[in-house]
């Protein structure tokens, strides 16, 4: 942990109403991330982390304030670790009405504040602002602090692997805007939708995926959710590498590949949980889970591989 | 062997089988020596009481020490705490104390109870220790009172009775990801083995979600000490309590993602104890969650 007053991320004000900055912000590097924070280390290390700097807000009869801010290699890294969990209520700080560059059904939320917690992502940095114990004063704080955090920083879009998500497949699934999940680690997937116990599908920081979930549309009868995994991985190889891999290990009985197509491969089972499918173009994957039949699973994989192709046709 | 015989998938869990699978060392490295046992169902005690957490969530440690007493009483049934401390640990032993200093700590007030209950046993002052660390800690007692405080966890499932001796091991890297499953394994490391004398769960204020790092959002006022001397039979009430609140707050299922394996695998792997559980239930009776 070093000082870095003179390089730090944000300026962030001495005082603030009755809050008073504690006079040393910590930077923390990747090296030190787990002494201070244990295994939650792993999160930030799953995306690509720069550095942390730590500061601290205390003031006569309240309890601390934590501003944690976490300086990424990318915009995406940043909105993948906002991603992890839409809940809260969306702050209007100065960037957080744009959605900039869409898609339609993202809400455009860059700031969600909850019981006294706000996470923020601005471009490549993602903070979060903390009351131990909310109040109203505190939220108050908490809030400017947000404010100034994202003051004169820009307003990067979301990645394009996100905006490649189809809103809906068919008439029948829909697409949840408060439960996709940009991320690059076999750790955080399984946070969020477990595959397996080892990284079967070759996830590591040089590729980018986004998970997201599609409940039955309200005039449907019922049913569950399909799930969906969209991979881009670094070159074509990898990618035909980790759909083998995956192959292997989940659908072990079938022994056979995908079928090739002109692109690459697909392929679509039924398994214990429903129809599952996978497609290959190139170095883009995508995965469906929990298909009600195969025509579902057809439609959400091949419309997937049409945006993801169209993605990289444009090099987005 | 092949990949597919070593690691455990969805599908697995789908199918129902990932008990039996993680049972019988399915994962990599889950050791060789599988003891499964048919055991008698476990007591736990839930203890609650709605004014443990006074405004501003600050303990209220008056009704804290009531609650402790209680629930020793409980669990030994002895008629009163110091009889219930002496029947759980020697005079003449080294007293660990192990509460959980990351991702919602160990109230401190619980610990300060704790120890100022063996001390008015008798336990000489120098022979109650502060516990939690690297394996020395443990070697250095020759009895443990495990105090981890309630919580999931992001690369474990439940991060709770189980992980809180991952210190012990002195690599706890080496149960991170998909090894955590063999996190009980820890307990019966030489200096770790029939040394816990009681678990007891700090369930003031859990949090069901989402870590790694604390989230108010899912944090709430439960208000209650979980305690018994099988971990594995405090580990599933302690995980029923996180899953049924997931469910509660989502109005849907949620479902604890990853998996906690290691709940499973330390009943059925390393033998430490049943989730067969009979639940004594006292105090405050709003949204159990049992």
């Amino acid at each position: 942990m070093n000082r870095a007053a003179e390089t730090a991320v944000v300026d962030l004000p001495r005082t603030l109403g009755v809050w008073t900055r504690s006079e040393e912000i910590r930077r923390i590097l990747p090296d030190k991330i787990f002494d201070y924070m244990d295994g939650a280390g792993e999160l930030y290390l799953g995306y690509r982390f720069k550095y942390l700097e730590v500061a601290e807000y205390s003031a006569p009869g309240e309890d601390q304030i934590l501003v944690e801010l976490y300086r990424m290699d990318s915009s995406d890294d940043a909105f993948g670790l906002l991603s992890g969990d839409w809940g809260g209520e969306p702050v209007e700080t100065d960037k957080t009405r744009m959605k900039n560059g869409g898609p339609a059904w993202f809400p455009g939320h860059r700031a969600l504040y909850g019981a006294g917690l706000l996470r923020i992502w601005s471009d490549n940095l993602y903070a979060r602002v903390m009351a131990y114990r909310e109040s109203a004063q505190s939220k108050e704080a908490v809030l400017r602090l947000g404010r100034v955090i994202t003051g004169g920083r820009k307003s990067a879009p979301a990645p394009a692997l996100v905006r490649a998500l189809p809103e809906e497949t068919g008439a029948a699934f829909r697409l949840r805007t408060d439960r996709f999940c940009y991320f690059r680690s076999n750790l955080v997937l399984n946070s969020v939708y477990f595959l397996s116990t080892k990284n079967i599908l070759d996830l590591d920081r040089s590729a980018e995926a986004v998970t997201a979930s599609y409940p039955p549309a309200p005039t449907s009868v019922g049913g569950r959710s399909i799930q969906l995994v969209l991979i881009r991985y670094a070159d074509e190889k990898t990618a035909r590498n980790a759909l083998a891999h995956f192959e292997r290990v989940y659908l072990p009985e079938k022994r056979i590949s995908a079928p090739k197509t002109s692109s690459g491969s697909e392929g679509f089972w039924h398994i214990e949980d429903g129809w599952m499918g996978c497609a290959r173009s190139g170095r883009v994957l995508a995965l469906v889970f929990e298909c009600p039949d195969r025509t579902a699973a057809v439609e959400l994989v091949s419309d997937s591989i049409k945006r993801l192709n169209g993605l990289e046709a444009r090099h987005e | 062997m092949n990949e597919h015989h070593t690691c455990l998938t969805r599908r697995d869990f789908v199918r129902g089988t990932l008990g039996a699978a993680v049972g019988a060392g399915t994962i990599a490295g889950a050791g060789a020596s599988g003891q499964q046992r048919s055991l008698p169902a476990s007591r736990v005690t839930v203890l609650r009481d709605q004014n443990a957490l006074a405004a501003g969530n600050k303990v209220d440690s008056v009704v804290l020490k009531r609650m402790l007493a209680e629930t020793l009483q409980t669990v030994t049934g002895e008629k009163s705490a110091r009889n219930a401390w002496l029947s759980l640990v020697k005079l003449s032993d080294v007293v660990g104390l192990v509460p959980t200093p990351h991702l919602n700590p160990t109230h401190q007030e619980l610990v300060d109870l704790i120890r100022e209950g063996l001390l008015e046993a008798g336990i000489p002052r120098g022979r109650v220790v502060l516990a939690q660390g690297g394996p020395e800690k443990a070697k250095s007692c020759t009895a443990l009172i495990s105090l981890p405080g309630l919580k999931a966890h992001w690369l474990t499932g439940i991060g709770t009775v189980l992980k809180n001796y991952i210190m012990y091991s002195g690599s706890p890297s080496s149960y991170h990801d998909e090894n955590n499953v063999k996190l009980g394994e820890i307990w019966n490391l030489p200096h770790v083995k029939g040394k816990t004398r009681l678990i007891i769960v700090d369930a003031l204020r859990p949090l069901c979600d989402k870590g790694p790092q604390p989230d108010p959002r899912y944090m709430w006022n439960y208000s209650g000490l979980i305690a018994g001397t099988d971990p594995v039979a405090v580990e599933t009430v302690s995980l029923g309590i996180i899953t049924r609140k997931r469910q509660a707050l989502r109005g849907e299922p949620w479902p604890i993602s990853p998996p906690p394996l290691c709940v499973a695998a330390a009943e059925q792997r390393y033998g430490l104890g049943t989730s067969r559980v009979h639940v004594d239930q006292i105090g405050w009776a709003l949204d159990p969650l049992l």
